[in-house]
């Protein structure tokens, strides 16, 4: 009896577990359908929401922001990609439009600023150019920085600076600037685009073997011009961050 | 011929005629500088008369007005003389045009000389004999051709016309012999009558190489069998 | 003396010092060559001394206190020379003649004037060119004598025209 239900038993557990094992299979393929259909649905919809609001996402720069925080949250980058679904949006060439806009800027610019321009000017040309050509879009820093990312691989020809207080350069001439050359920049930024060795010292409290070596380095990139008219002392100017240069034309 | 002159750098395209002229309107331009000059000195007497009044000095002002008469004058005097030099260099300039035009005509009548040089009367004569003679060979050949015929021309024609009445008959009463005697002599007419030779030779030729292609065959096909 | 719109590296101190980097200077040099043509322009200026050339506001800022020293003055009237635009008028090279139009392009211009009124092949007084009612609306209407003169010496060359000195002054005559 115990020979015979311990064989039932063993050959009743077998068929169990296989059964079990069957529905648990049935159940997460279950899942995983059900799981892919609601992403599918949520791609689906996701798609017709921008497809829906595409001119806003183009023109307000805060849905924007938004719309690509929600793609970001279900790994699909807007940017990344110029084919499928999301090129017929056209959010990816919008980037890629205003990148391409970027460098076009930069090049104009850079027989008087030495290929050195700060994100504001950047911006105001942009969108002077842009405004003649198409309806006006607003663009923000934001979107600036997101298309500049895709510069990127042209290595350091193409550098966005930060310069802290949401100030940023961007430099479009090859020539790696350290950290030295970014501070002496930021503490020339803050003093009308121009500086002096006295001021680095004080400022940054560098000793002046740095000090030179650092604002000869910019002279020698063409990013820096040299003033020894001041009475006091040379001084050194920055035509990207000096108002009448980046007012002009 | 400008341009042939101007590779002679030293001989200069200026004539005498142009320096005249240049001379001229250097003249009025100075008249013109001049009259600038006074105009100014007028408008600064107005004014100053006008103020002189003002202040009641009429002597004064009256002696300044006086004053701007008198180069009033003289204004208009230098107009006079502007307007003569003005007149004198349009004459000059035109005389210039006109020897040119002259010059032109020139130029244009020698070219005429020149050639009407060429022909002599003599030459036209023996030309238009020379053309005459030719037009007349040339309507005899004509009249030959068109067939107007002269009286010998005509007993010629006559003639030739009853000697051709002679054979016919002849050729039409002995009908029946000729054939034969002519297909007996035709070997030797056709020695004879080269034109004919050559319609008939191609087709004999090209029958005697078929007999001849044709005998090889034969031969071949005797050998094999 | 009319003003005219500076450009913005007028008010950049730096640019009346000639900067020791090639391309900067290189930059520097081609505002200033614009600046300088534009100013004798506007001015209808054709000569220059360096030595006095701190009178004019063209290289002295007073608002910003900054001078282009004389060196620079030279380079910048070197670089002018090199397109034609500039001429020293002794050997110290302190003094220059200065166009706007370089002779080429002004004896150009007062040829087809000649050709387009009817002045060839007569002859005309220079004060006429210049200063003359037929020639108000022309651009060379108040050129510098001296300036003309260059001009029409280029024509010579060209076959053009034969310069006729009378008196103090010359004329001219067309073909």
């Amino acid at each position: 009896m115990r020979r015979r239900a311990g064989v039932g038993a063993i050959h009743k557990q077998k068929l169990e577990q296989e059964k079990y094992r069957d529905k648990g299979t049935e159940i997460q393929e279950n899942q995983l359908e059900q799981m892919s259909k609601q992403m599918e649905v949520f791609r689906t919809n996701l798609e017709d929401f921008a497809a829906k609001h595409k001119n806003e996402i183009r023109k307000n720069v805060q849905f924007r922001r938004q719309f690509q925080d929600m793609c970001a949250s279900i790994g699909v980058d807007p940017l990344a990609s110029g084919k499928g679904f999301w090129s017929v949006l056209g959010i990816g060439d919008f980037y890629y439009e205003l990148s391409v806009q970027i460098v076009e800027v930069c090049i104009a610019t850079s027989y008087k600023n030495g290929g050195l321009i700060t994100m504001d000017e950047l911006r105001k040309r942009l969108v002077q150019a842009r405004g003649r050509s198409k309806q006006h879009q607003d663009i923000s820093i934001d979107d600036l920085l997101c298309a500049s990312k895709k510069l990127r691989i042209f290595g350091n020809g193409f550098t966005v600076l930060p310069m802290g207080k949401g100030q940023y350069l961007v430099q479009s001439v090859p020539g790696e600037l350290n950290m030295d050359h970014t501070a002496i920049l930021q503490a020339a930024t803050d003093n009308e685009g121009h500086i002096s060795c006295s001021d680095i010292q004080s400022k940054l409290g560098w000793e002046l073997e740095r000090t030179q070596r650092g604002l000869n380095y910019m002279l020698q990139e063409g990013l820096a011009w040299i003033d020894v008219q001041n009475p006091k002392e040379k001084t050194y100017w920055f035509p990207s961050l000096f108002a009448a240069c980046v007012n002009a034309q | 011929m400008g341009a042939l002159f101007g590779k002679q750098k030293p001989k200069s395209r200026v004539t005498d005629h142009d320096r005249a002229i240049l001379q001229l309107k250097q003249q009025r331009d100075k008249l013109k500088v001049y009259q600038k000059r006074i105009q100014g000195t007028l408008e600064k007497d107005t004014e100053l008369a006008r103020k002189l009044l003002r202040d009641g000095k009429k002597d004064r002002a009256r002696l300044i007005l006086r004053k701007k008469k008198y180069q009033e004058q003289l204004l208009s005097t230098t107009d006079n003389q502007l307007e003569n030099l003005e007149k004198l260099t349009q004459d000059l300039e035109f005389a210039g045009i006109e020897a040119q035009v002259i010059n032109g005509l020139k130029v244009g009548s020698e070219a005429l000389k020149k050639a009407n040089a060429v022909f002599s009367i003599d030459e036209i004569e023996r030309i238009m004999d020379e053309t005459r003679e030719g037009v007349e060979k040339q309507q005899e050949i004509d009249e030959m051709l068109s067939g107007v015929l002269s009286d010998q021309d005509e007993e010629d024609v006559l003639a030739e016309l009853d000697d051709i009445i002679k054979e016919q008959k002849k050729e039409t009463e002995p009908s029946p012999a000729v054939p034969d005697e002519e297909m007996d002599e035709l070997p030797d007419e056709e020695m004879e009558e080269l034109p004919d030779v050559p319609s008939e030779e191609p087709q004999e030729s090209t029958a005697a190489k078929k007999e001849r292609n044709k005998q090889p065959k034969e031969k071949v096909a005797i050998a094999a069998s | 003396m009319s003003e005219i719109e500076w450009p913005w590296q007028y008010s950049f101190p730096p640019f009346f010092t000639i900067q020791p980097h090639a391309e900067t200077k290189a930059r520097q040099l081609k505002a200033w060559h614009t600046l300088v043509l534009n100013y004798f322009k506007a001015n209808n200026l054709s000569s220059l001394d360096i030595r006095e050339a701190h009178q004019s506001s063209l290289f002295n800022n007073s608002s910003i206190d900054r001078k282009l020293p004389p060196e620079g003055i030279l380079l910048v009237l070197e670089d002018l020379q090199k397109s034609g635009n500039a001429t020293p008028l002794d050997k110290t090279r302190n003094r220059w003649l200065v166009y706007w139009h370089t002779l080429e392009e002004w004896a150009a211009i007062i040829y087809s004037w000649a050709q387009a009124n009817g002045f060839l092949n007569t002859v005309c007084t220079f004060f006429e060119l210049v200063s003359g009612d037929d020639t108000n609306e022309q651009e060379f209407h108040g050129l510098d004598e001296e300036v003309l003169l260059r001009a029409i010496q280029v024509l010579e060359t060209q076959k053009k025209a034969e310069v006729i000195p009378i008196d103090d002054s010359h004329g001219v005559k067309f073909f």
